[in-house]
């Protein structure tokens, strides 16, 4: 077990425990919990921070040391640490954000045209604009113009974020069809 | 009924209980219950389904989906036999 700053995660850490005073340093945090089990202690007002960075464990700051010893027993058994009483408020507020984020990708495709969505889907496939053109029956330079567009209205730069966008459409859309 | 659930009965105090009670005025009925199924009662609001309540508990505790939407189902029958939510699961065609 390690306790440390979100900064200094030696390679070989298991875990991670961090107590957060005053303000909740998202940016911080996420790194560290997308490579390590991370134990947050913060005030209440931090659980969806918490979870949203990638945390599998929040205690309130006022916990005990068996507390915080059951937390860890669990995290490394495999079991995400939520004080039950704030179970049903971050259940709640997980529906709610991904009812917006499926909105806002359903109203950010409905900006493309139908020929842009084509373009869209092709270029998500890793298709450079020689092929999207072959496909789809233009010059290379009308599909780079396309592209430019669907860009602009979708507010990312590469076809790389293209891709990571499509698939993260995909999977939305595959788990609202189950 | 609906395929979104819809709870029923209100939360009640009741000191020296580990769980949640809640009370259900048509069978005049206390029911204490587990955090999970208190967290499952609280987010039937006939307006969520079980899908999305699998999905939530799904991201929130690490557990697949597959195994999240059987266990929201599992719960949401028991709380249909307890009288606590107003649920009819839809039939597969």
């Amino acid at each position: 077990m390690v306790v440390s700053e979100p900064g200094e995660v030696p390679a070989d850490a298991d875990l991670l425990v961090w107590q957060v005073d005053g303000e909740f340093p998202t940016q911080d945090l996420q790194p560290a919990a997308a490579s390590v089990l991370t134990l947050v202690l913060a005030d209440e007002s931090h659980l969806v921070p918490a979870v949203n960075a990638g945390c599998r464990g929040f205690l309130p700051r006022s916990a005990s040391l068996d507390e915080i010893h059951g937390a860890v027993d669990a995290l490394l058994s495999g079991q995400a640490v939520i004080p039950p009483y704030l179970l049903g408020t971050l259940l709640r507020h997980m529906v709610e954000m991904r009812r917006r984020d499926v909105a806002h990708l359903d109203s950010t495709l409905s900006d493309l045209t139908d020929r842009e969505r084509e373009v869209f889907w092709i270029a998500s496939q890793g298709m450079r604009r020689e092929e999207i053109g072959k496909r789809l029956f233009m010059s290379p330079a009308t599909a780079r113009t396309h592209l430019q567009r669907i860009y602009k209205k979708l507010g990312i730069h590469s076809q790389s974020e293209l891709m990571a966008l499509a698939m993260h459409i995909s999977e939305i859309e595959d788990e609202e069809a189950e | 009924m609906s395929h979104q659930p819809r709870r029923r009965g209100e939360l009640v105090q009741s000191p020296g209980t580990d769980g949640s009670t809640v009370y259900e005025r048509d069978t005049d009925s206390l029911h204490v219950l587990n955090e999970s199924a208190h967290a499952i009662w609280e987010l039937c609001d006939g307006r969520t389904t079980p899908e999305e309540m699998a999905a939530a508990i799904a991201e929130v505790t690490g557990i697949g989906v597959e195994q999240a939407i059987s266990d929201v189902e599992q719960t949401l029958e028991k709380l249909r036999e307890l009288g606590l939510v107003d649920y009819r699961r839809p039939r597969l065609s």
